[in-house]
């Protein structure tokens, strides 16, 4: 893709194992390639472990991954000098889970959302104040929290606060992880609304992690599905959730219940088996073969490649799929 | 049939730095044999804590008043002598975390064993007999390996299978689930309801789930209870409620939802609904009702006075407590 903002290829990233495993490597991610376009939102989406966390963490460079490229608008972050990271680190921006241990506690709000501009930009003091207003405008708050301690506010405005400092140098990608997980359904809401206008009103690019399907399912125009460290199946979301492929992908729709009684008991629901295998030692070919009801000897030799299965680029890596595919 | 847990007018109150605060207020409710109640709200409605005051598992300092009877019996009325017999007996409860709810320090087999002891008088072969059987039931693998890990060497979905073994080691008439799946994936989440599904339907247990997941709901229970504020603002079958919301917060939370079947579109694209504003921490009784300065729908009359729970038909177990309910219509087809 041409248009592409970002540019992941191959991207690895192993951690030392603890102590009492066997001193072996975590394989968090395993060679993991994706692209978001530009003002377009992918939804990353796995279970605990899958490694999709550490994905965003590599993508900004909080992490240095053990190989692989991330190609940000053309320049491979993985290896640009740390002076040059930094001013490419005003053009990404992040928010995080968890509202109460991102905001450090003994800084206003203002200061808070002011930080990033006084790090990137020279701008003078009442040009600096001016955008954070601005931003905090822009997520929906008062101005009156900017004099506020983050204690001082509910769970909900402290992701707003959150979603301002990321947002304040209007960023072209914003990578958001698990930004709604912490918080309760009628405050997850409106914070999902928000992100929905916010990135249609400013055109950033969102690589947006999280476990909930049916929030991926609102926000992104295409999804990537995680598992033990790979992604085994994308597309664009309504293609995705009304076709999915892999195996793993579709058990996992069938397990996220719908709130809504009738189509809820009215699924079959295809259970997964057991649980995701040590991404210590991940199974040898397919990494869901110790789980498949499909799984057969060519699962176990070998891992299976991307097969494209429409037009629109859903892909999945799937030997039954590949082989129902080569068939037709 | 009479109910296994008739709740009636329970009221708590706690303490905090500031003072009291009235964490449940009037909850009334009952759960019948081999029946799924799912008492539902979001943070700080007083779900948990009306949970744990079936077992008067709250701090001491906690006034508690209203009644509690499980099969007839006053729960708030025992000694804790007559307490620990119904606590893991009668009355088991499957929390949240099971990684706190397990000692780490004893094997899952020690721990069950200890129910099977103190519950049902059995010992040494005959409780291993037991537990192993138990395992089995909640879709352990090699259960007699199990029966030697430690806590620490389980999954998350693991040891909340051990939790609800421990459970039904009792063989327990009421079950009370707090939030037994938000800590896990959706996967095992899915074979968790499976088990309690399978269980309801061979032991006749009646079942009380706490949850703030409607799609949980959804999935299992039979009739759901809606919380705000210590207080219950609806109640129906759950079909009757997942169509058609009465009170406004309920509408709101389902609204909230994608994916729920009032969820609404605008220009095309899904808008969530909203709920302005804050869950209030209540420390005095209110003369009104508690969610009209968050409600689109209130007037005059819900600020100066509660309203009172009453039925909404046109199915006889559906009551809302609500001056101004939604209108069924304004459901979509």
């Amino acid at each position: 893709m041409t248009g592409a903002l970002l540019e992941v290829e191959r991207l690895t990233m192993e951690f030392r194992a603890h102590r009492g495993t066997g001193g072996g490597r975590v394989q968090a991610v395993r060679g993991v390639s994706f692209t978001i376009g530009k003002g377009e939102i992918l939804g990353l989406v796995g279970e605990t472990g899958s490694g999709k966390t550490t994905v965003g963490k590599c993508v900004v460079r909080l992490l240095n991954p053990s190989a692989g490229t991330v190609r940000f608008d053309g320049q491979d972050i993985t290896r640009v000098p740390r002076g040059k990271l930094r001013q490419l680190r005003a053009r990404f921006q992040m928010v995080f889970q968890d509202p109460y241990s991102s905001l450090d506690p003994r800084m206003t709000v203002a200061r808070i959302v002011a930080e990033p501009v006084r790090a990137h930009t020279t701008d003078s003091a009442t040009e600096v104040r001016a955008k954070a207003a601005r931003a905090i405008e822009r997520v929906g708050l008062p101005s009156g929290v900017l004099q506020r301690l983050p204690h001082e506010l509910s769970g909900g405005q402290r992701q707003r606060v959150g979603l301002a400092r990321a947002l304040v140098l209007e960023p072209q990608l914003l990578i958001a992880d698990e930004p709604v997980s912490a918080l309760d359904v009628s405050v997850r809401a409106g914070i999902l609304n928000l992100l929905a206008d916010l990135q249609r009103s400013m055109g950033f690019s969102c690589l947006f992690i999280t476990h909930d399907l049916s929030v991926a399912e609102f926000l992104c125009d295409r999804v990537a599905v995680m598992y033990l460290g790979e992604i085994v199946e994308v597309g664009t979301r309504d293609e995705l959730f009304a076709d999915p492929r892999h195996p793993y992908t579709q058990s996992l729709l069938a397990a996220a219940p719908l709130p809504d009684p009738v189509r809820q008991r009215g699924r079959a629901g295809a259970r997964l088996a057991g649980e995701p295998a040590s991404n210590v030692t991940p199974p040898p070919g397919c990494g869901l073969n110790p789980r498949c009801p499909l799984a057969d000897d060519r699962c176990i030799a070998e891992a299976p490649a991307f097969t494209v299965v429409s037009a629109l680029g859903h892909m999945t890596r799937c030997h039954r799929v590949e082989e129902r595919q080569s068939a037709q | 049939m009479p109910a296994v847990l008739e709740v009636d007018d329970l009221q708590v109150r706690l303490f905090d730095r500031t003072g009291p605060v009235l964490a449940v207020r009037g909850i009334s409710l009952s759960v019948r044999r081999g029946e799924v109640v799912a008492l539902v709200g979001e943070s700080g409605c007083g779900k948990s804590v009306t949970a744990l005051s079936l077992l008067r598992l709250l701090p001491g300092d906690a006034q508690v008043t209203g009644s509690v009877r499980v099969d007839g019996r006053e729960v708030l009325e025992l000694s804790p002598a007559q307490l620990r017999t119904i606590r893991g007996g009668e009355v088991a409860m499957v929390f949240q975390e099971p990684m706190t709810s397990l000692n780490p320090a004893f094997s899952v087999g020690n721990q069950i064993a200890e129910v099977l002891r103190l519950h049902q008088g059995l010992r040494g072969a005959q409780a291993r007999a037991r537990a192993l059987e138990l395992l089995r039931m909640v879709g352990i693998g090699d259960p007699e390996k199990r029966l030697r890990s430690f806590p620490h060497e389980l999954s998350g979905g693991m040891r909340q299978r051990v939790m609800i073994a421990m459970a039904l080691a009792g063989e327990p008439k009421l079950l009370v689930l707090d939030e037994p799946t938000t800590a896990l994936d959706v996967t095992t989440q899915a074979q968790i309801l499976d088990i309690v599904r399978d269980l309801r339907s061979r032991t006749g247990m009646a079942i009380l789930l706490i949850t703030h997941d409607l799609g949980v709901v959804a999935d299992i229970a039979d009739r759901i209870v809606v919380m705000y504020a210590g207080a219950k603002v609806e109640e129906a079958d759950v079909y009757d409620l997942f169509r058609a919301p009465r009170h406004p917060y309920a509408a709101g939370l389902l609204g909230a939802l994608p994916g729920s079947a009032v969820a609404r579109r605008e220009a095309g694209r899904l808008r969530l609904a909203e709920i302005p504003g804050m869950v209030p921490v209540l420390r005095a009784p209110l003369e009104s009702c508690a969610f009209a300065p968050r409600c689109q729908r209130a007037t005059d009359q819900c600020r100066e006075q509660p309203p009172l729970l009453t039925p909404c038909g046109p199915a006889d177990d559906h009551a809302v407590a609500c001056f101004h309910p939604e209108p069924v219509a304004t459901v979509p087809a």
